[in-house]
């Protein structure tokens, strides 16, 4: 019992990363019908921004852990937004609904990105201070305050995401144009714009996926490439576009991870995962949540 | 079928008419909440040429769509010679011999025209010289034999419609499915694709289902004309019947001043 | 044949002189350079392949992965004679393509390209798992047979310059000429009657059986093969060879491959610079010229080539 509820309190932990990621990527698809491969890179670039602006922060600055933090982390955005921004100017938005162009480009993207943050970084890990010390026990398995902190964000961060997609303007926006993208603009929505909006936001979720994940694990500069293929997984798992999907996904590819990893090893839990994915494909073609017939 | 009245085709109507080909029985089909195509039966018989018209969004190009397997129907059947091929697929009912062309995206943009052609004639012949023979005399026919090496995309509209056609042709089809064939033609153009529809029928013995929103070319061309609106069979007749029915004029003709 | 094809006949001179160089130059490192240009020319042209039906391939470097790895396993566990144990790798990848294309090609969707992508990762870590595969440290010790040892060299040109010519004359058939109808617009070949999901299948099956057979080539050139040896990496530099020389012409991957494999032998010392130099010449040669090589001399012509931005 203990154990369970340990292995799924990780799940949950793994799950909340997982999804705001996953999130991520699905919306740009969603919108852009582009596959981003270097979403990682979006992540990469929030730790790392972490990392060293709470170095200088706590360190030269002598500034609290929790402002350096704070600081940091809405840095972190901010400097990914330009990133993207600058991406979409300059590459992307030449390469909507082009599904191997893009895809081109972001390999691209993803060699330069990774080379300059090893040239400007390092190949040494680096871990930062615990901002939220601390640890709480709940049914007798026990989960550091910082991790149960990282959770909430993120569940606050998913939370804001649905509601901006559901009840939102440019919410309606987004997912008109996902859906019918020539039908949008007849209505006049300006798809070129939108579709700025949308890789911002999911380039944003990446960033906020990134600077949690510092605050829990030793930051290197290839740290968001391991998420890409579970991504891939998730997305596929929950359908291509779709929010609600990234969200169960997130957390069943978690769940697989925790549990097979612990009973199993974690290749065997990733293997788990693919073969979930052919058997689905098979069963399935569109995703287990994605429409069933378009 | 409330609000459809439906007038039964007089014995006259196309003189040469035969056994059934194609005969659709109640088909259905919905996306979503959306009913595109609903309760719509009806027969297409050897040698005629069969028009099919409504206002935009009747569900035209649906019933295309489900007649030539490129999607299934929700509900309903569809016999082709006898065979019931209600969900086969695309390659399997064209195979057969029914064969369609479309509205948009009718031909390879990026391909010669003697390569659209050649496509078309792979699955019948086997030879390379065969091909390119047949391949001659479809573009001969649809007057493309002098723009042979030129890109499809890169061809006068007009012509683009011929090649969609001799594309289909290639494909030696039994039943030809014409898809708003003459959209976008002059008017010397209009009545040569008519003059050659007719020609295919007479010469070629193929029986055309024809898609058009020129009334005054589906009146003149038509044996019988089936009417569509809100995904519905409205009318059912010859030209002369459908153009005299109050429905019709009301829902579909009536908007057209 | 060749009298018309000038460009042909020059392509074989140059594979004779190849093949040639492999048999009598004494600097055993230049021929090694020599196998390397031809195995990434086949890796390219083999991504290309697949390119003709408009699917972006990464699992190419899977299936070479697989090809090396069975003729490996044949050679050094099943002990089975060279020609065998090299014919097992097209097989053998001939096979897992068929079934890995029944699967994604079937789905419209990206399903293919993401999958081939988490396939090319998944199949590198069974074999960091699977002791029998040797695990993270590899196979070693696929040796052609005495007899043949100094003429290995030229087999494997002959072999993968052989692969070249075999998807250069597929391209040219009929079967070629569907292949890029389907991706110009596969409802046109479907409605005419022709199978689009088993030509796609077929498509991808060739090219993987030809990369496959490579992997074998590989295999015994190298005498040992490791997982990190298989990554997706090894994709996305066929991928570079493939823009920076056109995806326009069969000879574009393969000049793409000379220039870059021979660039890259010195490049190798620049850590993490070498990855921003093909990093930029990806991103460079997409927005600056998507033709390519080939595409510049096209446009030199007069062709119109550039098909970028479909808007």
């Amino acid at each position: 019992m203990e154990l369970q509820v340990q292995l799924l309190m990780n799940t949950l932990q793994i799950g909340s990363v997982y999804v705001l990621f996953a999130l991520g990527l699905t919306l740009i698809f969603g919108v852009m019908k582009i596959v981003n491969f270097a979403h990682g890179t979006f992540f990469t670039a929030a730790a790392l921004i972490v990392s060293s602006v709470m170095i200088w922060g706590v360190g030269t600055m002598g500034l609290s852990i929790w402002l350096s933090y704070i600081l940091a982390f809405f840095l972190a955005l901010a400097v990914v937004c330009l990133i993207g921004f600058i991406v979409y100017i300059f590459g992307f938005q030449h390469f909507l609904k082009d599904l191997n162009g893009s895809f081109i480009l972001s390999i691209g993207l993803l060699l330069l990105l990774n080379g300059t943050y090893l040239i400007l970084y390092g190949g040494v890990p680096r871990s930062i201070p615990t901002v939220v010390p601390g640890v709480v026990t709940f049914l007798g398995a026990s989960l550091t305050l910082q991790r149960l902190l990282l959770m909430i964000v993120a569940a606050v961060i998913t939370l804001g995401l649905y509601i901006l997609v559901h009840r939102t303007k440019l919410g309606l926006s987004l997912r008109a144009v996902a859906e019918d993208q020539e039908a949008a603009m007849l209505q006049g929505i300006p798809f070129r714009r939108v579709a700025l909006y949308g890789f911002l936001i999911g380039a944003t979720l990446a960033a906020c996926a990134g600077a949690l994940m510092a605050t829990v694990t030793p930051v290197t500069t290839v740290i968001g490439d391991d998420f890409l293929v579970k991504a891939f997984i998730i997305i596929i798992i929950g359908g291509l576009g779709s929010v609600v999907g990234a969200i169960i996904g997130g957390l069943l590819i978690a769940l697989i991870e925790s549990f097979g990893g612990y009973y199993f090893d974690p290749s065997t839990a990733t293997l788990a995962m693919f073969v979930l994915v052919i058997v689905l494909l098979i069963v399935r073609p569109q995703g287990i949540l994605g429409h069933a017939e378009k | 079928m409330t609000s459809s009245e439906t007038i039964m085709p007089s014995s006259t109507a196309g003189e040469n008419v035969g056994k059934i080909l194609l005969k659709a029985e109640q088909l259905e089909r919905r996306f979503g909440g959306l009913t595109a195509v609903a309760d719509f039966s009806f027969d297409l018989k050897e040698g005629e040429i069969l028009g099919l018209i409504g206002p935009n969004g009747a569900g035209k190009s649906t019933t295309f769509n489900l007649i030539s397997g490129f999607m299934p129907p929700t509900s309903g059947k569809l016999f082709y010679l006898d065979e019931n091929i209600t969900g086969k697929s695309a390659t399997y009912i064209s195979r057969k011999g029914l064969i369609r062309t479309f509205q948009h995206d009718s031909l390879l943009s990026e391909m010669s025209v003697a390569d659209n052609i050649i496509i078309a004639t792979t699955h019948r012949l086997k030879n390379a010289a065969a091909r390119r023979e047949k391949m001659r005399e479809m573009a001969k026919l649809t007057g493309l034999e002098n723009y042979l090496e030129v890109t499809a995309g890169s061809l006068p509209h007009g012509l683009q419609r011929m090649l969609s056609i001799a594309i289909a042709l290639a494909a030696e089809p039994k039943v030809l499915c014409l898809d708003e064939p003459l959209t976008g033609l002059q008017g010397v153009e209009v009545a040569a694709a008519l003059d050659l529809f007719e020609m295919i029928r007479s010469k070629l013995g193929i029986t055309i289902l024809l898609v058009e929103h020129n009334m005054r070319a589906v009146m003149r061309i038509c044996d019988r004309i089936l009417v569509l609106n809100h995904g519905r069979l409205l009318a059912e007749g010859t030209p002369e019947e459908v153009s005299r029915n109050e429905l019709v004029i009301e829902a579909y003709l009536g908007h057209k001043k | 044949m060749l009298k018309s094809n000038p460009g042909l006949a020059l392509c074989i001179l140059i594979a004779l002189a190849a093949i040639g160089f492999a048999l009598f130059s004494g600097d055993p490192y230049y021929v090694q350079v020599v196998i390397w240009v031809f195995a990434n020319a086949v890796l390219a042209v083999t991504l290309r392949f697949v390119l003709l039906i408009g699917e972006l391939n990464i699992a190419t470097a899977a299936f070479f992965g697989i090809g090396a790895y069975t003729t490996a396993v044949a050679a050094t566990i099943f002990e089975w004679p060279f020609v065998i144990s090299l014919l097992a790798a097209p097989v053998m990848a001939g096979l897992i393509s068929a079934l890995f294309g029944w699967v994604t090609l079937r789905t419209k969707g990206p399903y293919f390209l993401l999958i081939s992508f988490a396939f090319t990762e998944i199949v590198r870590l069974f074999y960091t798992k699977s002791e029998f595969l040797g695990g993270n440290s590899g196979m070693i010790g696929m040796y052609p047979p005495m007899a043949l040892n100094d003429y290995y060299p030229a087999i494997a040109v002959t072999i993968l310059a052989a692969i070249l010519f075999a998807l250069y004359a597929a391209e040219r058939s009929n079967l070629g000429r569907i292949f890029k109808a389907i991706q110009n617009n596969e409802d046109i070949p479907r409605s005419v009657g022709l199978n689009v999901i088993g030509l796609k299948i077929l498509c991808f099956v060739i090219a993987s059986t030809a990369v496959g057979l490579a992997g074998g080539v590989h295999s015994y050139t190298n005498s040992v093969i490791a997982p990190a040896d298989f990554t997706f990496f090894v994709a996305v530099l066929a991928l570079a060879y493939v823009k920076i020389g056109g995806e326009g012409h069969i000879a574009g991957p393969i000049i793409g491959a000379t220039i870059l494999t021979l660039v890259g032998q010195w490049l190798h010392s620049f850590g993490p610079y070498e990855n921003i130099f093909y990093g930029a010449i990806i991103i460079g040669v997409l927005l600056l010229m998507p033709g390519g090589i080939i595409g510049l001399g096209d446009r030199f012509r007069g062709r119109s080539t550039t098909r970028r931005d479909p808007h």
